[in-house]
């Protein structure tokens, strides 16, 4: 698939960034030369070894960071060079993240995290707010919309995560071990969601481990093997 | 309600939010902007206050003060002299006054003397009454509660002679502020009192309207020894001193300020470390630099809404209510570090208006540009 078709693309990407090594000595990151294309509406689930540059990749892929060398599509547009803004404009509209440590605004209670990115967009508070407590109910944590993110235990906090990625329904969704704080059960429920989602044409990139998120994978990326 | 506007009111909304979940940390980091700000105000208002009352005292007063020269300098003024001034054309009233410093107990005061049929013209507001003879006195409000006399009371002067009087009123502390350390009391007896029957310490001359430069003349031509000085004159010296005073002040507290933006600056840039987390984690949700800017600039425009309230609020409360402890004697150098009685004061508009600019220009140099820095890195990096 050409970089033009894909939802996403990386060509060649290389990256390094200064990184504790073994026994918290001064280290370095480098991400080996990697080629990806995330197909429209595919599962690509991505493992590894710690250390072997999944997050990197998903930075990458989300206009989070960008590329030492190579070059990265969004949607069919180079976006190597593109100036932040119109980057941020890219993941507003189109891309929902959740963030290996969740990263919430704590100060905000969790509707307010689930809905601050259509803050800008000029939907009122009232609609944010019904948005976000509709989204919210699907995870089971209606009865969390007013409480503070840091109230919840780990596992509420991976679905209000969720949640908030899933607000402006984006057409693809990156993941960072999106069951990796969660029961078996809500695991299990978690999984079964992302299906739905990609049965109605949603994108899902997933860093994980976990069995029950390469089984669905239509493409599965092992970084602990050579890359092409 | 247009996107854009709507876009514009969930901002201010955040921003209000932000503000009101972080207020402690932003009353820290604004405490010495508000400090310098009410130093400020309450520094333009009492120099505003005190000018505009003494210019009133000025305007409600003589056309022509005349004072006599001895050796370049202003002297007493020959009584005699003072009597021919009644004669010039255009010349309706000469006041004689006698000014100098008495011992009233344990305070100095401003003995005034002046022929006391010339007080019931004036219409001095009076606790008590005016004084009916030569025997009685006015005394002002701040000397009364100072040496505690009140009316009815008897007082004794000391000069080069001793004479006894009774306070047949006190001056009113609404009135001028002039009066509130005065002792007045008839002519004769301040001269008396100083031991100079034969001069007078000034004339106040008034004039029919429009003849004020004519008889200037016509005085200074009667002898070259009488100093004139119009009404004109009088009201820029005062200005003059008023506005130097004010400026002085002003600088004192344009280094205040100075060092609020410094602690204001270091203050929020302490608080950054959480905000550069949030400010990433905006990013990349998808903000723009645009909207994470007008955020932190509306919430700097809340904080210094807040800040230049509180100034104004604590200069009424510090000027009006408590009498300017410690900066009212920097204006007037005769009060005490607190001053129980009324200080002139005027608050403007202007002057807050202008303390909102500088407080809007504060809390946007102190931590604009630290957030542009951080929303235009790469969102990972912020996230770190």
């Amino acid at each position: 698939m050409s970089a033009r078709d894909a939802l996403l693309h990386l060509d060649q990407v290389t990256r390094s960034y200064a990184a504790p090594g073994p026994g918290g000595r001064a280290g370095r990151f480098e991400l080996a030369p990697t080629t990806l294309s995330i197909e429209p509406g595919s599962w690509t689930t991505i493992s590894g070894r710690s250390g072997t540059g999944k997050t990197t990749l998903l930075n990458l892929l989300a206009g989070l960071d960008r590329p030492d060398s190579g070059r990265v599509w969004m949607f069919g547009r180079d976006v190597t060079d593109v100036p932040s803004g119109a980057l941020s404009e890219l993941r507003r509209r189109r891309v929902g993240i959740v963030y290996q440590d969740f990263i919430f605004l704590e100060h905000l209670s969790v509707w307010q995290n689930v809905s601050c990115r259509l803050v800008p967009t000029g939907v009122s508070a009232g609609e944010r707010r019904e948005r976000a407590e509709e989204l919210l109910d699907t995870f089971g944590l209606a009865h969390a919309a007013m409480r503070r993110p840091r109230e919840l235990s780990g596992g509420e906090q991976q679905r209000v995560a969720l949640a908030r990625a899933l607000i402006d329904e984006p057409d693809v969704l990156l993941a960072d071990e999106p069951t990796s704080s969660v029961d078996a059960r809500t695991g299990a429920s978690v999984v079964s969601f992302l299906e739905s989602l990609r049965k109605k044409g949603t994108t899902i990139v997933v860093i994980s481990h976990d069995p029950a998120l390469m089984d669905p994978a239509s493409h599965r990326v092992d970084m602990d093997e050579p890359r092409p | 309600m247009s996107g854009s506007l709507a876009r514009h009111g969930n901002l201010l909304a955040a921003a209000a939010e932000n503000v009101a979940c972080n207020a402690r940390g932003y009353v820290v980091a604004a405490s010495g902007l508000i400090l310098g700000l009410s130093l400020l105000l309450s520094g333009v208002a009492i120099g505003e206050g005190v000018k505009r009352e003494a210019l009133d005292s000025v305007q409600a007063g003589a056309d022509l003060y005349c004072s006599w020269d001895a050796f370049g300098r202003d002297a007493p003024v020959p009584l005699a002299r003072v009597e021919q001034l009644s004669s010039i054309p255009g010349v309706v009233q000469v006041v004689p006054r006698i000014i100098g410093r008495a011992r009233l107990a344990s305070e100095w005061a401003v003995l005034v003397g002046v022929p006391l049929e010339r007080l019931a013209e004036h219409q001095v507001p009076v606790q008590g009454a005016l004084p009916g003879g030569p025997a009685e006195v006015l005394i002002g409000a701040e000397l009364a509660r100072l040496t505690g006399y009140s009316a009815g009371d008897s007082i004794t002067l000391e000069g080069h002679s001793v004479r006894v009087f009774r306070i047949s009123g006190i001056v009113s502390s609404s009135s001028s502020l002039w009066s509130a350390k005065a002792i007045v009391c008839e002519l004769e007896e301040a001269a008396v009192i100083f031991g100079e029957k034969e001069r007078v310490s000034d004339a106040c001359v008034y004039t029919r309207p429009g003849y004020e430069a004519l008889a200037g003349e016509a005085i200074e031509r009667l002898d070259d020894r009488f100093r004139v000085q119009t009404r004109d004159l009088v009201e820029g010296y005062v200005g003059r001193g008023t506005t130097l005073r004010e400026g002085v002040f002003s600088a004192l507290s344009a280094l205040t300020l100075v060092l609020a933006i410094a602690s204001f600056a270091v203050l929020t840039y302490l608080g950054k470390s959480p905000r550069r987390r949030e400010i990433g984690l905006l990013k990349a949700e998808g903000w723009s630099t645009t909207d994470v800017l007008e955020m932190v600039a509306l919430e700097n425009l809340l904080v210094s809404l807040f800040s230049a309230g509180c100034a104004l609020a604590i200069s009424l409360v510090w000027v009006r209510l408590l009498h300017a402890p410690l900066i009212g004697p920097l204006f007037l150098p005769e009060l005490p570090t607190f001053p129980s009685m009324r200080i002139p004061s005027a608050f403007t508009p202007l002057p807050p208006l202008l303390a909102l600019i500088f407080s809007i220009t504060v809390t946007m140099a102190g931590s604009i540009y630290t957030t542009w820095r951080t929303a235009i890195t790469r969102p990972v990096e912020a996230l770190r």
